[in-house]
Formats: C-alpha cells, structure tokens, sequence
C-alpha cells in the first residue's frame, strides 16, 4: 500500500449539492477512507475563498492528490488543475467527482439515493485517486500561418484579421476570382449601399497584404495531420492563363470567338468568352479560359484539327483567322476541304440533336476564300538546323512529315518517282474530287518552307537507298500502297480479256491516258477507291456500271457521301456477292458476264483474313464487257533492298514498335498506308507529323512522350453539353454543299463547287461549342503579355498551416421541385437572380425586364420562406430553419425597384411572418411600407402562366383580409433558402462535421460559435449558419481571433493525458497506426515498435483497446486506473441477493 | 421486494457525459441507479472492463457516446459498437441476457435522451432481475 496523501474538498454549491445530497455522510467516508488527511466542505470551493482553501491544505498537509466534488468536470476541471498547480501539485493528480448535474440535480426527489450515489462516485474517484501519476506538462511548436478556406466576405474578413495580426495567410477559394455571393449582389441593406463598393476595398486589400497569398481557382485536395498543424493538399486548377504574367488588359476576352453561358448570372441567360474574368473589380485581376473536355470533333480528328475553332471564327466572319487556325494542325487543308473522311463529323455532338455540322465543307469554304483573297498561311520564325531527313514518298503521310519537320528547322528532301509529287492525291484520287490545282496550293504551302521535292526520281533505282540512309540523320518511309490486288487466278475465266485493276487505271487515267472504257462494266469491290473506279468509268463512257463487293451494304469500307454521291450518278450497287467465276465468249478470249455467290456472312480469322461464307445457291450472273478490280491496293518495298530488312507484319506492311512509328531498323521510320493498310489521308497525315516528333526527338536524343494536347479532359460527354444548353438549341437544318447538275458530270469538273460566305457562316453559327474554349488560340496571339498557355496542366501545391478557418459560405436552394412554377416558367425567378437583373453592370444592363419577352415587368410578386421554415425537414430538400436574410432581401429588392428603377411598379411581398431583427432593420421595413408595397399574409397555393396572356397568375389566401386573390405578376420572385454549398468532403477531410441543418457543426453553438470540434479548425460566416453581412463580418472577426489566440506565439501546451508504448510488450504488428485517425501511432521499423507523437496524439484510447498484448496505454486512463474508478462505482449491498 | 438493480454507465467525455449533464442541469429526473464513468471516448473501452463489471456484479453496462459519425476522435464509437456486439455473444455463452448491455447514441445536445434511456434501462434491467452472475 502506497502512502497517500489524500484531500477530498466537497461543494455545497450554495445549496444546489448539499439541500440534496447529505455532505456529512460524503465527508465522514472519506474521513474512513485510507490515506485520506483532509475531508471537509465549503459553500462554493470555486470561489477565490474556497480555492484558497484547498491549496492551505495541500501545503498544510503536504498532500500529494485531490479529490474535488462538485459540480461536472467539464465546468471547472480546468480551474481546479491550475489551482492546485498554484498550491505545487501536478495538476494531474486531480479526480472530480460530479455531484450537482449527475445526482443532486436528477435525483433531486431522492436524497437519500442521491446521497448513496454520492458515496459511491466518491469512493470510485478515491479509487482512482490514488494510481493517478504526474505528468509532465509539455509545449509544441506550432505552425502560425493560417489557411482560409472560401474567398466570400467572411473568409476574406478573416484573412485580413489574421494578416493584421501578423499570421500568414493562405486563402483558398474554388473560383477563378475571390469575392462570393456578396459580389453579385447589387446593394446591401439596411443601407442601400452598394456591395461591390463596399467589397471591392477589402478584396483589393487582399491583394495588397504581403501577408495574404490567394490561392484562386483552387481546391483542397488532401488534409494530413501534422506535428506543426495541418500539410494541405491544394489543387490548383489551370486558368490557362499564367497568373504572373497576366496583365489583366482583356485583349484575349476582346478577340476570343466563343460564347459560353456565364454561370456569374445565376442562370439569367447570358454569355460571357471563353476567355473571361467575371466582374470588372475581380481579383486577381485575371484571365481565365474555360476548357472543358477536348470538343469530339477535335478528339475524333487524327491531326486534331481545332474544329470547333474555325468553326467559332467563321461564325464572326473571320475567314482569314479562321484559315490560319486550321493550317495550324493540318498541312494540306485545301485537299482536306475537299477529299477528308472528316470523322469530326461523324462524332460532332450535333448529331444527336439535329444534324452534324457540315464541317470540312466550312473548311474548304476557308481555304476557297484564303485561295481567293491572296491568304497565304502564317509562318512563325523558323531557326534553322544542321539536320537532314529524307523522306520517300510524297503523298499525305510523306508531306505532313516533311511540313512537320521544316516547321522544325530540319532540311527535308521529298523522294518522289512519278512526275507529279502527291501519290494518291494526285494519282488516286479521280480530279472531279480534287483537281490538281487544290493539291498544287498546298503543295506551294510547303515548299514555301523550304521543303525540296524531287521528283521523277525512284529510290534503289535512280538513287541508292544505301545512299539515303548514310547522307541523312533519319529516314522516313512514306511509300503507300501503290499495286494493286487482284483476285486469286483459281478463280476460273481469270484469263480472259477485259479483266482490270482498278488503282492501275486510275492513275492511267490522271496520268491522262484514255484508256478504253466499255459500256457494260462491273466494278469488284466496296472500298472508296472502287467507288473511285465507278465513277471515273461512268465519266469515260460506261453506261451500265455494277458495282459488287463482299460487304453488306452498311458496312462497305467506302465513305458514306461518297456511295451516295455513285447511286446518285445512277451506280448500282450489290452488296454481299464474291466472284465465283468470270465467264468469256471463248477461252481466253473477252469476258461477257461474271458470275457471283451470295455472301452468308464473313469470318475473321486469327490470323486477321476475311474469309467469306457463301450461301448454296446457284450462282447469280451479271453480264459485262469489262471487270475493274478495286480489291486493295498492296505496298511494294521493293527498294529497301536486302541490306535493310525493315521488319514486316502478316499482311507485308511495314511493322512499327507499338503506339510508334520507328521500325525496327534505328533512323528509320515509317507512316501512312505503308505502315496502317488503306485509310484516310488524314490519318495518314497524323502518322507523318507522329513520324516528325519522334524524328525530332530521336535526333534530340530524346524520348517521345506522346502528343501534348491543349486540354486535360479528353472523355467528352455529350450528353452533358445537351442537357446543360437545353432549352437554347434551336433546330437549325444543316447547310448543303451545292454540287453540279448530274448532266454535267460527263468530264473530270469538280462536283461540288463549294459555300458562299452566308453559307458558311449560317453552318458554322449552327456549332454547340463542345468544348467551351475552341482551342483558336487567337488569344495567344493577342496576349502581349505572352501569358497564355493552352497546354497548362492542373497541379498540386502543398502549404503547411497551423489552423485553419472554413469560410466555405452558402448557396440558394434550388426551388424547381417546390409548386411554384420555377424552373417552368421563365419568369419565376429567385431573390439571387432578381439581385442580377438590378445590378448596372449584370446581365440586363439594371432593367427589371421580363425572361419571357423582353418586356419590362411591372407587377412584381415576392414569395417568402422558399425553401425554409418548412416544418418537416426534407420534403423536396426543403429546411426546417429559417433562413434569415430573406425578409430582408425581398425588402431590399422592393425599395430599390421603386427607388432606382420602375417606381410605378407594383410589388407584393407574400410573406409568413416578416423578422426585421437587426440594428436598423425595422426602421428600413418601416421605410419600405411607406412606398406602397403590399403585403399578403400567406403563400401562394398555385402559381401557374395564363396561356393567352403570358401572365402569371399568383394565387394566395391573404390572411390579413380573408381574401383570395388572384394576382396577375410579370414576374415572380422566390426568396428561396439559404443552405450549405457542397463541403461535406472537405469538412471530412479536416475531420469536422455538419449539424442537422448541414452547416458545420461548432463546438458549441452559444459560447463557441466559431470553433469546432478540432482544436484548430475555426468556422464563420454562412458556413456555420445563414447570417447576413454584418454578422458574418461580426463572426470572421471571432474566428480569426480564436485562431491566432490558439496559435499564440507559436507554442502551444499539449494535451500530456495521451497514450503511451511499453516497448517491452510491443510486437510491431501495426493495429494501432492502421487505427489511429490521428496518424499519431507510427511503428518505428527499425526499433520494431510502437512510438507515439505527442503532437498528434489526441488521447482517445482507441490504439490501447486495438493492441493485442496490452502495450499500449493511456496516461491518467490505464487499464488499473478504469478498474479502479469502476470498482467504486458498485453497490455490494448483499440484501440485492436475495431477490 | 424492491430490487434496485445496479448499473455501471460508461460515457464519452464530449457526447455522452454531456448529454447527462444537460439532463442534470435541466433538472430531468432519472433513476439513480446509473453511475456514470467517464472516458474521453467510447473507444477506450475494451472487453476486459465491461467483463470485468459484469463480474462485479453489476446488473447491467450502458455506454453513452456520438452518434455514429460524430465522434470527435473520428471512429471510436464505431469501434466501440464493434466490442459491444462481440460481448453480447460472450455474455450469451456466460449465460448473462445479451440485453443487460447496452450502446446508446447521446449527443452533448440531448439531455433528455439520456434521462429517457436510462429510465427505459433501468426498468427493463427491472423486468429481468439481478444479474445471473450475482448468484454465482
């Protein structure tokens, strides 16, 4: 038994514990209880007397602990420490027992209960009492800087209280601009004074404040706990716009072509640039561009064409910019205008709403005008390079290498063996698609970069490709698929006369030979250069034309417009039949008919063959003078010689590394239907700059990383962008290229003769803008300040705070599922809209006009309580609490209408009880009755439109007269609820909570309003409750002072009741840190166990209930010391038995 | 005969020993057969303490703590419903009523809760009797 020192001081509490609970008994016991010197009681032993008191008797007594019964810990546990400290105890060596609130008080009618309760709470606290243990009182340095969290009123209130101060300030808002709600609103009561006068200082202060840095535009990504505070996680979204650089001129708003809706306005429609800053005093003063995910268009584009750019200029009939955006990404844009597969069009978002935009037709009327007016494209300043690259072949994927790579600097030489540079373009393509001239423009595009093209001349016959591959620094394999396929001699009647390949008379024919074309010919294949083959015959003379391929008729590989356009020349089309045999008027001699099998369905092989399943049928016969293969086209790499084996895959195209175009032999690269197989000429341009970048970097030495892209959101959803602009789509029929007479088609003129400018400009104005910003980049050139970045990426700064305050704000319910009419009709509105349409500078310039017509509203209905004062919470999201500025703001609102803008108008405020309760508030309701304002008690039961009139008409039962009035409105205006923004993950993160209401609960709603639950998380402004202005300025101020009271100089006293490792029984197995909230308990690895840091410890006990071998314990709360307190907790009154 | 059947109460400091407090101050009457221990949080408590009550011979165990969610150390109610549900089956095998033992949510705020709680306790610790343990 240890020899204790035990003073037990027991309350009256001026007759609260002692008419109650008899003290002389309490005070006997203890007098019993081993090693207890002193027991005694006193009126109020918190008095300065009663305090006295106690500390005589510890030094009197040298008592070494204390026993004190009175009214809950919770009240005075504190005052007691620091008062037997005073008297040189530790303070730890204190027990309370609760005698006022757990037993005089509810056991007020049973004091002789109330007395035996007492007994035991005391017997239980001398229990523990006596294994109390000093502890030693320790100090933490702490982090004073302070994070700040929402850019509203209160946070930037707080902010530069703290500044003040002299505390660091980090303050954090998600807007592009600090400011919140207060900045849309256009006057504030009781004053009439306006927001933004009164705002716009403090903001500017903000700005100003070396102590202040804002972290605009960003959100909090991750809280972790740390020994100094909190390291915060902060994402900061990209403006696009380099923050330091950023001047804040406004070129870039002035010249960006896109209209997006402006959020700023509540959704009063209107729009604001892509390139934005919301309000002329926004700060910091700078410019944001809005990107959401990369427009479909753009995705779906092999070179990614910006689209939707040229598309947003030629809308403002800017055609000149407008060419120079898609020469930008695309190096043959007037054979594009004319010859693209354009998959932009097949995934443009407008397609589900209406029709596709007529995209590469706007894109050929852009290089028709550029052509016409002398356009030639922009070329930057170009340093040159010591590099040379060769490249062999000149179709697309050879010149979108050579463009890509003199746009470099590199000196590039185009190897071509035919006359004319182009390959298929010039060679494949028939010229009532693409005459030469078009190729020819672009072509100059390029040489005008110093690209040389040589032609006529063939590798490994003319020139060595030996000599290539040594005189270079990389070589580049554009070659294509220049032979083509035929069909299987098995076939019987292959030898017959009469029997064509398709790709070898199409360059016969461009080559401008005449070969003979008969009248009755059958073409063989579904690709677009069969449907090439058909309709060049027909133009040669041929009058019945067949056209039979393996396909069903939807999945012919030939372009959709392009069949179409060879059933409108009168082509006839049969899908699904393979040639069985081909059958002549003799062996050997001319061909008369094929005959052909019907097609059941195709199998893919493992190996990637098509092999068709034929129907058992007799076979079907097709009479004919001519057959034109137009099966595929194959490559020949003939040239390479064997000294190069480039490596090929299984359908002998050269095979690349993966996501590459680098072959398996170094400096050597290949591109285009060399390397894909047939395909479009865009693809094969995007393979050649691919070709470039990785040439570039291959030379560079270093490694390709994959394209960048001015967008960071790549998965579109198109159903977002539909549903957000719903309403304001109008269906618009798409534009049709005008084409040439059928009459006219007997020669090689160009079919489609192309957009006047009102055509262009009516298609491109039909654009949904997918992508709010277009990707133009005419800003980028306009930006003096160079401070615009189209590929800036998010990124993630940490700062580390010692507190902080959640100033997180409010938002207005949403009132579309409440009866009365908002979401409905457009002219039902909320007070935070209204607040837009005073507002001078807002989206109607200050008139009060009608959303419906224009017109200007004169009859005004106000609905209070929307939303709030419910009654039962949770019907339709609606609250049970009042929302408390509303009355206020409905009040505002109808003085400043009658004030400032209509004064005839007439105004009904439809309200339930009006609560004017602030300082100088009653007098302005006051003041606003004076202006004729009427005031119905009750709310509406219906709101509903008039459907001849356009009217609304208000129904209410106005208590106050006992009538029923139907109220013809212009407009109505909801005073929808105030309620929390959506910060419920980010509370967690810090790891606070909501109150009922879902506002952040504090720590105690009257004498702690700004604190929370954790010790250095401070709340204010609307984020705790509704509040107006005043008050939340009021609350700021208190959240700032708490914290930089708990911050102090920067030290400050640690909890020492936390737990602690007896590394002896600890066996490292990591239950405790894995359930520590407070990443407090860290397995040291390589002492194998347990260390607790002090700092973070909170002392809630949990790792000692989660440890498996009892290591882990909790000072002044040990296993003992429980057992202890509980042991005289129980009644052993042994006549209980017997029951 | 009136049996009084003792009962041991184990309260968070932040929601269930202040939630007894306000009934307290309130002046809400309630059994004083409870007897309140307090621990900063419900997740201090192991088995080896309410067992060790249960041996004393207390009649029934309430805890008293947040309302899942609102723990001011984050999870340690919910660790504690955990230890609640695990000796319900011990006390079961012990051949001690499962519903001697209770876990109730308490805010600071809800002082009459408590008073309402424990009364319902005590009259249903009533209904069953001393503790089977008190004749062993």
């Amino acid at each position: 038994m240890s020899n204790k020192k035990i003073g037990v001081f027991l309350c009256c509490c001026g007759g609260n514990i002692s008419q109650v609970v008899d003290l002389d008994e309490l005070k006997a016991f203890a007098k019993k209880y081993p090693d207890v010197l002193v027991s005694e009681y006193q009126a109020f032993t918190c008095s300065a007397d009663g305090q006295g008191t106690i500390q005589e008797a510890i030094k009197e007594h040298n008592l070494d602990s204390v026993v004190i019964g009175c009214c809950t810990p919770k009240q005075y546990e504190e005052l007691y420490r620091e008062c037997i400290h005073d008297a040189g105890l530790n303070p730890y060596l204190l027990e309370m027992v609760n005698l006022r609130e757990q037993c005089s008080y509810p056991h007020h009618y049973e004091p002789e209960k109330a007395t035996k309760k007492g007994v035991k709470l005391l017997e239980a606290a001398l229990n523990k009492v006596r294994l109390l243990q000093s502890l030693e009182v320790k100090t933490a340095k702490v982090n004073r800087d302070v994070a700040v969290i929402g850019g509203g009123i209160a946070g930037v209130t707080a902010s530069l209280m703290l500044a003040k101060l002299g505390h660091k300030v980090f303050l954090i808002e998600k807007e592009p601009t600090i400011g919140g709600n207060m900045a849309k609103l256009v006057k504030t009561f009781p004053t009439d004074d306006c927001a933004m006068c009164t705002l716009s200082p403090k903001l500017d202060e903000i700005n100003k404040n070396k102590n202040v840095t804002l972290l605009t535009y960003s959100e909090i990504d991750n809280v972790q706990k740390t020994p100094e505070g909190v390291r915060i996680k902060v994402l900061r979204k990209s403006r696009y716009v380099e923050e330091d650089k950023c001047t804040g001129c406004g070129k870039c708003t002035e010249v960006c072509p896109v209209d997006i809706i402006n959020d700023y306005n509540m959704g009063i429609a209107s729009t604001k640039k892509a390139a934005f800053k919301e309000f002329a005093a926004a700060v910091p003063n700078k410019y944001t561009i809005s990107k959401k995910a990369m427009a479909p268009c753009k995705s779906a584009c092999p070179v990614n064409q910006a689209a939707q750019g040229y598309l947003a200029l030629v809308a403002q009939k800017r055609f000149e910019e407008a060419f120079q955006v898609i020469y930008r990404d695309n190096p043959l844009p007037t054979v594009c205008g004319r010859v693209c597969n354009h998959v932009c069009e097949t995934e443009c978002t407008r397609k589900d709403v209406d029709a596709p935009l007529a995209i590469c037709d706007v894109k050929r009327f852009c290089t028709d005008y550029a052509i016409e007016h002398g356009i030639v494209p922009t070329v930057p300043q170009i340093d040159k390079l010591d590099k040379k690259v060769a490249i062999i072949g000149s179709g697309p994927a050879g010149l979108g290498c050579a463009h890509a790579l003199a746009m470099k600097g590199y000196q590039v030489k185009v190897y071509e063996q035919n006359e004319r540079a182009g390959g298929m373009l010039s060679y494949g393509i028939p010229s009532y698609r693409l005459p030469d001239e078009f190729f020819d423009t672009d072509l100059g595009y390029i040489k005008n970069l110093g690209v040389e093209v040589i032609l006529n001349t063939t590798v490994g016959r003319d020139i060595s490709f030996e000599d290539l591959y040594q005189k270079n620094d990389a070589v580049f394999l554009g070659t294509g698929l220049q032979d083509s396929a035929m069909l299987p001699k098995v076939i019987p009647g292959s030898d017959l006369k009469g029997l064509i390949a398709g790709g070898d008379f199409l360059w016969q024919v461009r080559r401008g030979e005449k070969p003979q074309v008969k009248e009755n010919v059958v073409v063989i294949g579904g690709g677009n250069v069969a449907i090439d083959v058909a309709r060049t015959v027909k133009r040669m003379g041929a009058k019945t034309i067949t056209l039979v391929c393996l396909e069903t008729f939807e999945n012919m590989p030939a372009i959709d417009f392009e069949i179409e356009e060879a059933q409108h020349e009168g082509i006839n089309i049969r899908p699904a039949l393979s040639t069985k045999a081909f059958v002549g008027d003799k062996a050997g001699g001319e061909i008369t008919a094929i005959e052909c099998l019907e097609v059941e369905r195709i199998d893919i092989h493992a190996d990637g063959r098509f092999v068709p399943v034929l129907k058992d049928e007799p076979p079907q016969k097709i009479d004919c003078q001519q057959v034109y293969v137009a099966i595929g086209q194959r490559a020949n790499l003939e040239f390479l010689g064997g000294q190069y084996p480039v490596e090929l895959d299984n359908r002998r195209l050269i095979k690349t590394k993966e996501n590459s175009t680098a072959t398996n032999i170094e400096k050597i690269f290949a591109g285009g239907d060399v390397m894909t197989g047939a395909a479009s000429v865009i693809g094969a341009v995007s393979k050649g700059q691919m070709a470039a970048e990785e040439i570039d970097c291959y030379i560079k030495g270093e490694v390709y990383e994959g394209k960048d892209q001015p967008y960071q959101d790549l998965d579109y959803d198109r159903q977002m962008i539909i549903e957000k602009k719903q309403g304001r789509i109008e269906s618009v029929p798409r534009v049709k290229m005008p084409e040439i007479g059928l009459d006219k088609r007997n020669d090689f003129t160009e079919v489609a003769t192309g957009f006047s400018e009102e055509m262009a400009v009516k298609e491109a104005l039909r654009c949904l803008q997918c992508g709010d910003c277009s990707d133009c980049r005419v800003c980028e050139a306009a930006c003096e300040a160079e401070a615009i970045d189209h590929f800036q990426k998010d990124r993630f700064e940490e700062i580390d705070v010692g507190a902080v305050v959640v100033a997180t704000g409010f938002k207005e319910f949403d009132p579309t599922n409440l009866h009365y009419g908002y979401g409905k009709y457009p002219d039902v509105l909320t007070q935070m809209q209204f607040a837009r349409l005073l507002d001078p500078v807002g989206p109607t310039g200050g008139k009060v006009l009608r959303a419906s017509n224009g017109e200007p509203a004169k009859k005004i209905v106000m609905v209070q309580c929307v939303g709030s004062r419910s009654g039962d919470q949770g019907t339709e999201g609606t609250h049970a609490y009042c929302s408390r500025v509303c009355c206020m703001v409905a009040l505002k609102h109808a003085n400043l209408v009658k004030k400032y803008f209509t004064p005839d108008a007439e105004i009904y405020i439809c309200y339930i009880d009006i609560r004017a309760f602030g300082k100088g508030y009653e007098e302005y309701f006051d003041q606003v009755k004076g202006r004729g304002i009427k005031f119905i008690k009750g709310l509406p039961g219906d709101i509903r439109e008039d459907k001849k009139s356009g009217q609304l008409v208000v129904t209410v039962d106005d208590a106050n007269t006992n009538t029923l009035l139907n109220i013809d409105a212009d407009l109505v205006v909801l005073s929808s609820a105030t309620e929390p923004t959506d910060n419920l993950a980010l509370l967690k993160k810090f790891g606070i909570g909501r109150d009922e209401s879902g506002f952040v609960k504090e720590f105690h709603q009257k004498i702690r309003p700004t604190d929370t639950m954790v010790k250095n998380v401070f709340v204010c402004g609307s984020a705790q409750a509704p509040k107006d202005i005043p008050d939340t300025i009021a609350q700021a101020g208190s959240a700032a002072a708490s914290a930089a009271g708990y911050l102090g100089d920067g030290f400050i006293v640690l909890n020492p009741m936390i737990a602690t490792v007896n590394a002896e029984l600890c066996r490292a197995c990591g239950r405790c840190e894995e359930g520590c909230e407070f990443q407090a308990a860290k397995v040291n690895k390589d002492k194998l166990y347990t260390e607790i840091e002090c700092t973070m410890c909170e002392g809630c006990g949990k790792c000692a209930v989660l440890c498996p071998t009892g290591a882990i314990s909790v000072c002044s709360s040990t296993n003992d010391q429980l057992a202890a307190l509980m042991n005289g907790l129980f009644i052993d009154d042994t006549t209980k038995k017997s029951s | 005969m009136d049996y009084e059947p003792d009962i041991l109460g184990l309260a968070c400091n932040w929601c269930g020993y202040a939630g007894a407090d306000q009934a307290g101050m309130n002046k809400l009457q309630y059994p004083a057969n409870i007897k309140l221990m307090r621990v900063m949080c419900l997740g201090r408590i192991d088995t080896t303490l309410v067992l060790e009550a249960f041996r004393k011979k207390f009649d029934g165990v309430m805890l008293v703590g947040c309302h899942i969610g609102d723990c001011h150390y984050v999870s340690g109610n919910k660790n504690a419903v955990l230890v609640v549900e695990r000796l319900k089956s011990i006390l079961s095998i012990l051949g001690v009523e499962p519903q001697r033992l209770r876990i109730e949510e308490v805010s600071g705020g809800e002082g009459p809760k408590f008073a309402v709680v424990t009364k319902e306790f005590t009259a249903e610790l009533k209904e069953l009797g001393p503790s089977p343990l008190r004749q062993v």
